[in-house]
Parts: C-alpha cells; structure tokens; sequence
C-alpha cells in the first residue's frame, strides 16, 4: 500500500500519508501537536503514542521498556507507519500551552511547526552542539530550518595528556603560559571535529551561525582561557560568564559573528553539561523525584524535581572510560563492550565494538565483567580474586591475582587481556564512589531509593549498558529495571535543546541558580557511604533485595 | 507522694549474639569455668529495658617473652613473673583475678625473636592445661607468620573454644578455616569502622563459620588517641545489632592496655610533669577509665595490663551489674 | 532539629534570594540542620513558618549559665542521646569542693592550686570550670568571709552548698551572677524560689527519685522558676546510669518538661579510684556537671581527657596526629613514605607496610582528615604543606638519608615539591597502597 491512513484519538483525527512517514510527521499533517522537544531525534521520549491497530516498523529505543513495546506504545518520532493505523495518543504526549513567541518564523513551506523553534541565531542555516567531555569532545551539527541532527562526531580531548581528570588539569593550568596551551588545545580539538563536519556534510565554515556548548565548569574555563585555580577553593561557586561570546571571541572556525551560548553550570564541580542533562531528560519539569547518574570522568548525580534539585560531584576518576584499569579504554572500536562468563568452566564469550579483533575492554564490558566475576564466584564481595577455583584463566600475572578474559592468540595486540585485582579495586573505588554520592544525596534530604520514580543514566558507554548488572556490582539502586532510563549522551542532547529552544536557555539559566551544589569532598557522611559501598553489591544487603544470595 | 513518671524504655528488636568460651572437663576440655559473651536485649547496663545476662569479662596479657619496654608502673607489679609466661598466667588469673588470659605471641615475631609455631603451640598447651580456662591467643602481625602460628596454636588447643585473633578484611580465609577445623571463636578486627566490620561479619559467614563464634574487635582507641571515634562506632553498631542486623550484633573485644600505656600521659614521669601527678596512680586509672568508657560502648572483653585494673574494673563491673535502682 | 532538609526548606521563601549567604534556599535549609546557619538569617521568612521553626527547634533540655564575663559557662540544650548522632554541644563543667571549715590559707592555697590547674593538649585548654562552696559549721560570717577570698583569687563560676537560707542568702549578696545554688535539705521552696529570682541564680533541686525530681521541678515551674539544674539521686553506677539515661531520654524523645534541664553528679566516694570511675560514666552519660571532693592531679587528667574526647564533634573526620611514625620498628636506612592524616589512609598504608615486612617511617601531614586525592583536590596536600612538615618533623634525623616517597597518585607534586625540599630527593611512590610491599623490594632495597 502507497498511501496509509492514520487515525488519531482523542482528539478523532484522521490523515493519509505515504508509507515510511514517521508517525510524528502524520501528527503534525493533521495539526495535532506531539510534544517533541528534542526535534524529533527519539532523545527525549516525549512523543510516546500507542498503536491500537495496524502495522508499523517500530525501532526500540531506550526510552521505551520492553513493557511498554509489548503493549504497542512507540515514540512517534522514530516509528514509521508501514499500513493503516489507529493510534491513540496519551494526554502527557501532547504539547501545552504554547508561549508567545518573540519573533515571528520566516514565512516557509512548513507554516504550522508543532515545536517552535527558536534557535540560538537563524542567520546561518545550521548550528552545532557541542558536549566538552574532559576525556572526549562531541561536536552534533544540526539544521536550523527544522532542528533536525544530522551527524555526530567525537574525539578524544587533546588536553588528555595534561591530566586525565579535572583536577590534574587544573593543577596543569598553573600559569597564564599553561592556561594558553590548554585552550589552544582544545580549541584546536574542536575545530577538527568542525573540519570533518565540513568535508562530510560539504558546507562552508561561514555555514555554522551559533554553537550552543555544554562542558563542565573546568572545560568551559579552560576553554576561555581563564585560570582554572579558584574552581578548587571555597566557596565552591557556579560557573556564570560574560556572554554572549562569538566564535571568533574563542577562536573557532565556523562564521565569526556566531553566536556562542556557554550553559551555565551549578557549581565548582558540577558544570553545564550536567545542567544540560537535566533539562533533556525533563527532571525539573516533573512532580516525582529522579535522579539523574552521568558517569563519565567525573561521575556527577542530581536528584530532584520541579521544586528542588541538588547536584554532587563523585570524583570517581576515569576507571569506566578506561583510565587506570589495564586493558581499559573508551568506547572505540576494538573494545569489549558486552561480557558474559560460564559459571561451568569460567569461559567467557564477548562482544567488540565493530567486531573487530579486541584490543582491551571500555565501561560497559568492565561492568559487565565485574558482574560475571562475581556472580560465578571468581571473586568475594571484596574483589579479592580465589585462585582456589583452579581454572587456568585464573593466575598469577605481573600485577598479582588476574582473570584471563581474552588469549593473545585472540587479541589484535598479541598480548592477553586481562584483568587483576588492582583494577578490580579500582573499578569498585569508582562504582563505590558514584554509588555513595547517590545515597549522599538521599540522605542529605532525608530521602531514600523507594521515593524515587525514574533513574536517568547518562555516559558515554557507546551503545549499551547493562542496567541488570550496574545493580549487581552495586554501581546502581536495587530498584525495579523499569525505573531506570539509559539517555546515552544527556549533555548533549541538553545542548542540542538549547541550541534549537529559547526556553530551554532560559530554562538552562534558571536551572544553574536553582540547583544546589552539594560538596563531598568535605563530609564525613560521604566518606562513611563511600566505606559502605566498597562492598559487591554493597555492605548494607537491603538496598538490594534480589541480589541477596550469591552463594 | 510524687507522681509516678513513666520510665522511657526503648523496644529493640534483637537480642546480641551469644559467644561461648571454654569446654569444660565433662566434655573432654580443660576449662573450670564455662564463659558466655554477650546476649544483651538493650544498650550496655540498661537494665530496666532488657536482660543483661552475662557480666563483662576482664583480661590481663600475658607475653610468650619478656616484653622490653613496659612502664615501672606495670614492672613493679609484676616483679619477675614475665620470664615464666605460664606462671605468669598463673598469677594473672589466681593472685590477680582475671577472668582470662590474652596470651600474646610476640615473641614469635619474625623481626624479634621468630620463636617458631611448634613453640608457640607447645606454650598454648601448657598454659590451658596449667589455668584451666579458654584463652584469647593473639599473633605477632605479619599474616605469613601470624597465620602458621595460629594453625598450629588452634590445633593444640582443638576443642577448647578459644578465641583466635586477628581476622582481618585482607586476611581472614586461613584464621576462618583455623576456627572451623579446631573449633575456636574469632575475632574479626576492623579499623574503626561500622561499614568494614560489617564486611568481615559477612565475609566470615560466607565461609561457614556460625555467627555465634564471631567476636568484633572494632580497634580500641586510646583515651586522649582516638577513643572516641571507637566508642561512637561502638555505638553505632550496638544500635545496629538491636535493630535487627544480625551482621552486627556480635560481642565485643577490646584491647586497652596496648594503647593505654604507649602514651606521654602515662609515661611522664610526676617530676617531669608536676600538673599530671604520682604516673603509678595515673597509669592505673588512665588505664581503667579507658577501659571503662569502652564497657560503657558495649565491650564485652577488656584486655588490661596492671593488675589493679582488674580489681577496680571488676568492681565497677559488679556495681553496674547489681544491686538497686532510685526508683526500687 | 527534628524537621529534616526538606521539611524546612517548605517552609521558605524559595526564592533563592542569597541574602542568607546561601546560594540557594535549599543549601540553607541543610545549614540549619546541622546548626550552621540560624533561622534569623533569613530576612524574608514569613513570620508564621518562622515561629513553626522555633518551634520545633527548641532544645529540650534548658539552658543554664553559670558565672559571668569571660568565666561563663553554659550547660543543656543538648538534643541527642548518641554522639554520633550529631555531637554533644556543652561538655560537663567539673567542680572541686571546698569546705569552708578549713583553715583560711588552706583555701586560699587550694583555690589557687585549682587556678592554675590548666594545660593545653591538642589545641584546647584543659581546666576546671567552678569551684564549689559547702557550709560545714553553719557560720554565716565564716562562709560569706570565705566566698569574698575565692573571689579575689577566681572569677571562676560558684556553687554554694548550703542548708540555711539565711546563711544562703548572706552569700548570694557577695557572689557572682550566675552562681549555683545548692540547699538539698532546705525545705522552704518558697524562699529558695525567692532567692532564685532575686539573684537570677539557677538552683539546683534534689529527689529521692525521678519521680520526686519532676514534682519539685514542677512546683518550681508554678512559682515561675526554670533556671534549674537536677542532682542525680545518690546510687550505685548501675543506679547512676539509669538516672542520667532516663533524664536525658525523657527529655528527647518525649519532650518531658519537668525533666528538661542539665543533671549535676556529685561524687562522693572516699576512693579516688572509684570517685574516677563514677566520674568518667558522668561525662559519658550526659551529666552536665560533676562536684568531685578534691583536686587530686593524677586523677583528673584521665577525666579531663575523656571528656575532651567524648565532647569531640564527630563530623570532623577520624584523623590521626600529623608526625613521624615508625612502622615495624624501622631503623637507618628505612624508606620513608608521606601522606595525608585521614585515619583510614593511615590504616591502609601503615597495614600495608606491616604486611610486607619491611619497616619504614611514615610522615603524616595534617590535612584535615582527608584522604590523598581529596586532599590534593582540596589544595590541602600540597608541596609548601609536605615541606612544612618535613622541615617541622626533620625525619632525616632518624632516616639517615634525605628521599621522601610520595604517593602516586599526587606524582604531579613532584616537580614543586623538588623546589621546595631542594635537598631532598623526591621518589614517587605507587598508586596503590597494595603495590607498596612490592615497590619496596624493587625501587628500595637497591637504592640504600
């Protein structure tokens, strides 16, 4: 069938549209209009529909539970109509009030848009969203006319080799000299990743007319070239700037005059790339408590709803983007993304990234691997490794007791990929401390897991993450999976929102002042919930009541 | 007549874990006296809200060698016991009247005098069979050599439910397996920490060995050198226990005379500091209120060192295990 | 505080104005959980949120001071039962008893013995807080006399221990404000009541038993007087014990008014020994002051010291005291390793050098209590504070070499740390505590 017709209800609506349209734009043909703040791009899972009758390739997307696929509920953006339908739309997936615009759109072929766009600058026909990771950049270009993203690229920070976390960067950063380098650095990084833009979209520099930019406080300094030191000291202040800088202010080459908007961050430690994360998944807007889990080089956690919301800082080092643990590296090609082990024989199999010959093992294959481990009992609750199982991938390397994941024979260096018990300690030192600032955050509200209805988790683990076996090494609550939504890169798609939306860079600003910066550095309640989770899954058995008996 | 107030008492949902100590003649050991640790239904001496049905027991160490730098205080009352560690043992319970013996084995140190196992074993022997009660046996602290002496002790004193130290979070499998295969209690120690003796609690029973043979060590702290972060964590885990959590509701164990007499306060002498007073007194009751406090945070052992002590903790003891309340 | 972070922070405005300091209203609701702000700072509270807070926050146990100027102490408003749970805020005054029937030039002698009792130990002075008067002839002239030769030796708070109003009254007119009073056997509450209000001096009222406690502190609270201090009812500890527990229970958990005011504890016992002992479970166990019957110097420091120690706050993190410490018995020639004064790192290294034999020294740096990576993070292990430490604790007295092993994850201080110790030789040690054992037999034993 070339033309199928969509029935919508409530309200009663229909239309016909060709086979392959997108439900989303069948909404938007028969002027209902689908609350899609991220343009469609399937981040924010807003435009959730149900399908009552007819046949649609329906994509599964981590917004949705396999509950909820069963039932026939679809994101609308990423779902194309295949035959006939009869979709019902839930009240919470249709856009409210609409604001007043400032300006007017442009007179185009689309008159009725359902989000109204309001991006950063419209002189140019497209923009960029840019996340600052302090291991890896992402530069997103997207096309203004309709906010749609058109390609995503990364690349590892070139400031990595003047420290692999913040703090070491911000010691690097001592003088005016340093301060220049650093921003020259990851200046350069960005314009790489723009340069690429370019040649694969084949669109000039002068194309790019605004940036929006979500980093956190130390990146975005460092980008300024402004001295990181104060970042470290009392008070622990939010990071605010005198915008609007330009492009050529900083130095990027896109079009000179291109409006740069910088999201302000909370606090010393939490910066506007968890502000940005925030936003994307919507917490502020909502009357439940989440939380919200980044788990990069930093390990941030945010809790709250429309009338609070604080935010910490883990420090829980780069363990899960490869740093510190042998054979670890980020999501790149070649790296062990997924792991499962035999509790017969303790044979692994796994899966790379592009299927490639393995080169070592990135986040989520270490925390499927340390979920393995100790399910088939290679390790105690302590990750310490027992040599007694008497299994030939068990040994004694260079570093001491070791697991043998991958032979030499097998792997693209030639070397065995293994994994000792310093990295078991490291591992559990990070999921320990992205565990405690959780429970930190609780506590200081006197709150506890069972009052929290949604957990976001935000990273950069590639494709996949295994929420199952987070909660087993304890890296998260022992809450039912439903709760729990993995949102890939929230800074990004933060960046992406406010780059296209006017209300959400006024959201972004109001947010920053609201959040409250909590520090853990200093509190001995940190400390003592930190104690308690370097423990698998933790020392407190109770917050995780499926995983009581591992014997 | 004054209205009758309502006392405020608490309702606790666990009663403390019980530990045996001690295997009497009957029954093939060489105890005279059976112990039992713990089973407390409330807070240390609460008696109006729960039974405390065992006393708290008071220890005095006693050394497999000579020990080289103890304090006059403790020299003078000692005299020459030290160079027979059994009739030193002797005295600590009959002339002294300790309820135990905490017999330490440093001279089985490998730095010091490396006494081998088989020694140390042989003294273990000769020391139940001489007193006639259950011993807390302590190793010299490297886990190589700790471990091979504790083996050997636990089998020479199969049987007789001693208590075995030092378990601890990074090496605990072998003392674990010591206690199951010749019947002994242990004593899990942590570093003041609530989360870390929990651990061990968990890990111990992992291993099979009942909850009624684990006795927690939480790390005395010394008055005036951190006794408090000991007695709070103490607390804590008390509380814990009470609460339900059967990870934590263990004995205590508390080595005090170690830490009480290493310190300035002690070891300054009245001339040199003329504001602390006669060092024999002070000694003694630095000592005994640092033992005191802990009996206070729910110790259910204190290991002492002078003789004195002993007196004048088991006199405390019996005034806070006895006698009336202002409201009888 | 009973209310919680969230409970107050309904209460507020929620404007997240910052004129309290704070950046947020949130941030400030936490504050004044943990007392570190007062609701006064807040300028915009409504006025009835603002008397909610009051109270709810009202401390149930009463405020007594005692004495005047820079001798003032207070006692009560405490609100936990267990340290941990917060902290215990006013620390028990101790008092030494003076009987008035001693020769003048033994008072006076013994007055200024308790004077000039004082040390400092780490960081406070140590000292009794007040001096207690007893009429033991029932001589007014005699004890008034006396009273006026304490006070021009001490200003030092005052508790008068006397039976007969008269004679009461008569020194109340030469004491300080503030001063205690003590008349257990006068049964005339209308005067003492009296005397109370005229001199503003709390007053101290005794029971056979709780119950009789509460009657009193009724009858008192009809006549208008709460400025009142409770004698635990004399006993054996186990009896001593339940009565300080009870109190403070009471007054906590059920906001018993009658029993809402700080205990005294006098000890009597002949023994100093065991006069120690019932002294020691009074500072433990929530008596706000203590009357011993002399000042014997080798008794007091133990109670002195147990009392700085309970009185502790233990937010502050398990530290140990920076210094040298010799691990194993390290001779010439030992390594030595430098880090931070977090209890647990001190544990964690000093564990592992133990374990591997090989003794060494270890340099503790005071850092506030905070591990390696958060101190480093903090500013607060730094170079300019390791070289302080190494220039104040001059370990190469006892090492016999001048390297210092840093940890390595703060290997980036090295390069500034050579510039401060240009005489030294700055290695960077391992990561991990575990890999120390290891480092040693590698890196150290071949370099001597």
């Amino acid at each position: 069938m070339e033309s199928c017709k969509i029935t919508f209800y409530p309200p009663q609506k229909s239309v016909v549209v060709p086979r392959g349209t997108t439900i989303l734009e069948a909404a938007v043909q028969a002027k209902i209009k689908l609350n899609a703040p991220c343009g469609g791009t399937g981040q924010c899972g807003r435009c959730r529909v149900k399908i009552e009758d007819g046949q649609a390739l329906v994509q599964p997307y981590a917004h949705l539970t396999s509950q909820e696929i069963s039932k026939g509920i679809c994101l609308a953006c990423m779902t194309k109509v295949e035959g006939n339908l009869r979709i019902f739309i839930p009240k919470e997936s249709l856009l409210g009030e609409v604001r007043p615009q400032k300006e007017l759109p442009k007179a185009g072929k689309d008159q009725e848009k359902i989000w109204q766009l309001t991006p950063l600058s419209k002189e140019k026909p497209y923009g960029l969203a840019l996340d600052i990771g302090t291991t890896t950049v992402v530069a997103n270009l997207i096309r203004l006319e309709d906010g749609k993203s058109l390609s995503t690229h990364t690349s590892f920070n070139a400031q990595n080799y003047c420290g692999s976390d913040v703090i070491s960067r911000i010691v690097y950063a001592k003088n005016q000299k340093r301060q220049n380098e650093l921003k020259n650095l990851i200046i350069g990084t960005i314009n790489e990743l723009v340069e690429q833009i370019f040649s694969v979209h084949k669109i000039e520099s002068g194309d790019i007319g605004c940036i929006s930019c979500a980093g956190n406080t130390t990146m975005i300094y460092l980008l300024l070239g402004k001295n990181p030191q104060p970042i470290r000291e009392d008070p622990f202040i939010r990071a605010q700037f005198d915008s609007p800088f330009t492009a050529k202010d900083l130095g990027l080459n896109v079009f000179p005059e291109a409006a740069v908007y910088l999201i302000p961050g909370v606090g010393s430690f939490v910066g506007g790339d968890i502000t940005a994360g925030i936003l994307s998944v919507g917490m502020n807007k909502s009357n439940e408590v989440s939380l919200y889990i980044d788990i990069g080089t930093n390990g941030e956690v945010a809790l709250g709803n429309k009338d609070w919301l604080v935010s910490a800082s883990c420090s829980a080092g780069p363990a899960f983007e490869g740093g510190g643990v042998g054979c670890g590296q980020p999501a790149v090609p070649g790296a062990i993304e997924k792991v499962k082990i035999e509790s017969k024989n303790l044979k692994p199999s796994f899966q790379v990234i592009n299927d490639e010959k393995a080169t070592g093992i990135c986040g989520s294959g270490m925390i499927d691997l340390l979920a393995e481990m100790f399910r088939c009992h290679i390790i105690d609750r302590i990750g310490k490794i027992d040599l007694d199982l008497n299994n030939e991938r068990l040994r004694i390397g260079k570093k001491g007791k070791e697991y043998v994941l991958v032979w030499g024979k097998d792997t693209a260096t030639g070397e065995d990929i293994t994994i000792n018990e310093v990295d078991i300690d490291n591992l559990v030192r990070t999921k320990a401390a992205v565990f405690a600032g959780q429970k930190f955050l609780l506590s200081n509200l006197s709150l506890s897991f069972d009052k929290i209805t949604q957990i976001y988790i935000a990273g950069a683990f590639g494709n996949y993450l295994d929420i199952n076996h987070g909660v087993a090494i304890g890296l998260f609550p022992g809450l039912s999976l439903d709760k729990f939504k993995f949102v890939g890169n929230g800074s990004l798609a933060g960046a992406q929102l406010c780059l296209l939306f006017e209300n959400s860079r006024e959201d972004a600003n109001r947010l920053s002042a609201k959040i409250t910066y909590l520090d853990l550095a200093s509190s001995s309640l940190f400390m003592d919930e930190y104690t308690a989770a370097l423990f698998l899954p933790h020392t407190d058995l109770s917050l995780f009541p499926s995983q009581k008996e591992n014997s | 007549m004054a209205e009758k107030i309502e006392l405020h008492k608490e309702k606790w949902l666990k009663k403390m874990t019980e530990v045996i100590l001690g295997t009497g003649q009957n029954e093939g050991g060489h105890s005279s006296r059976i112990f039992k640790i713990g089973g407390e239904e409330t807070l240390p001496f609460l008696h109006f809200e729960g039974k405390i049905p065992n006393y708290p027991l008071v220890a005095l160490e006693v050394w497999d060698t000579p020990p080289k730098d103890w304090p006059d205080a403790l020299n003078k009352a000692y005299g020459k016991t030290y160079a027979d560690s059994v009739d030193w043992g002797k005295r600590a319970v009959e002339n002294f009247g300790a309820d135990l013996i905490c017999l330490k084995l440093m001279g089985t140190h490998p730095e010091k005098e490396n006494k081998t196992a088989e020694e140390a074993a042989s003294l273990v022997k000769e020391m139940i069979e001489t007193v006639k009660l259950p011993l807390i046996i302590v190793g010299p602290g490297p886990y190589e050599k700790e471990n091979e002496v504790l083996i050997k002790c636990g089998e020479a004193a199969r049987g007789e439910k001693c208590l075995l130290s030092t378990a601890k979070e990074d090496n605990y499998r072998s003392l674990v397996a010591n206690c199951l295969a010749n019947g002994h209690n242990i004593i899990a120690q942590s570093p003041i920490d609530v989360n870390i003796a929990k651990q061990l609690n968990i890990l111990i029973s992992e291993l099979l060995l009942p909850l009624d043979r684990i006795v927690i060590d939480p790390l005395a702290g010394g008055l005036g050198y951190g006794l408090e972060y000991t007695y709070s964590v103490m607390e804590r885990i008390r509380l814990g226990g009470l609460m339900g959590d059967e990870m934590l509701a263990m004995p205590f164990y508390c080595d005090v005379g170690t830490e009480a007499w290493k310190v300035k306060e002690v070891k300054l002498k009245e001339n040199e500091m003329s504001l602390w007073g006669d060092e024999e007194k002070r000694g003694i009751l630095w000592e005994v209120i640092n033992a005191f406090s802990l009996l206070q945070a729910g110790a259910d052992i204190v290991v002492v060192r002078h003789p004195q002590s002993v007196r004048l903790l088991k006199e405390a003891i019996k005034d806070l295990m006895e006698g009336k309340f202002s409201w009888d | 505080m009973g209310l919680n972070a969230l409970d107050i922070y309904k209460l507020l405005p929620k404007t997240n104005c910052g004129k309290c300091g704070c950046p947020t209203c949130l941030a400030f609701a936490m504050k004044l959980t943990t007392k570190k702000a007062s609701i006064e700072d807040c300028p915009d509270i409504s006025p009835q949120a603002k008397a909610s807070l009051l109270e709810a926050t009202t401390p149930p146990i009463k405020l007594v001071t005692l004495g005047s100027g820079r001798e003032a102490r207070s006692i009560g408003h405490e609100t936990v039962l267990f340290r941990h749970e917060k902290t215990f805020f006013n620390p028990t005054l101790i008092a030494v008893e003076i009987g008035d029937d001693l020769d003048m030039q033994e008072i006076k002698k013994l007055v200024n013995k308790i004077e000039t009792y004082k040390f400092e130990r780490v960081g406070e002075e140590l000292r009794i807080e007040m001096i207690a008067l007893s009429s033991k002839r029932g001589k007014k002239e005699r004890f008034v006399e006396t009273v006026k030769e304490i006070r021009k030796i001490s200003s030092k708070p005052l508790l008068l221990i006397v039976k007969e109003t008269e004679i009461l009254e008569a020194a109340l007119e030469v004491s300080p404000q503030n001063t205690l009073i003590y008349s257990r056997d006068n049964k005339d509450f209308a005067v003492l009541a009296e005397l109370s209000k005229k001199f503003a001096s709390p007053l101290v009222i005794s029971g056979k038993s709780l119950s009789d406690l509460a009657e009193r502190s009724k009858r008192f609270k009809e006549m208008g007087i709460d400025n009142l201090v409770l004698e635990v009812p004399e006993g054996s500890l186990k009896s001593n014990l339940a009565d300080l527990t009870q109190i403070r229970r009471l007054a906590i958990k059920e906001n018993f008014r009658p029993l809402g005011f700080p205990a005294i504890l006098f000890i009597n016992d002949q023994d100093s020994f065991k006069a120690g002992i019932k002294a020691s479970l009074g500072i433990l166990k929530y008596a706000s002051i203590l009357v011993l019957p002399d000042l014997k110097y080798w008794q007091f420091l133990s109670l002195l010291v147990v009392r700085q120690n309970i009185y502790t706050d233990p937010q502050k993190p398990l530290q140990v005291e920076p210094g040298l410490y010799g691990i194993g018995e390290p001779k010439t020639g030992s390594p030595l390793i430098v880090t931070t004064n977090f209890s647990l790192t001190y544990f964690t290294v000093s564990g592992e050098i133990e374990a591997g034999g090989m003794p060494a020294h270890m340099l503790i740096v005071e850092a506030e209590g905070m591990s390696v990576l958060t101190a480093w993070a903090a500013g607060k292990f730094t170079p300019a504070q390791i070289a302080a430490a190494v220039k104040k604790y001059k370990p190469e007295e006892k090492l016999g070499h001048k390297k210092i092993i840093i940890p390595g994850y703060v290997a980036v201080l090295s390069g500034d740390l050579e510039e401060e110790l240009p005489d030294w030789e700055i290695m960077v040690g391992p990561n991990e505590a575990a890999d120390i054992p290891a480092y040693f037999k590698k890196i150290w034993n071949p370099v001597k």
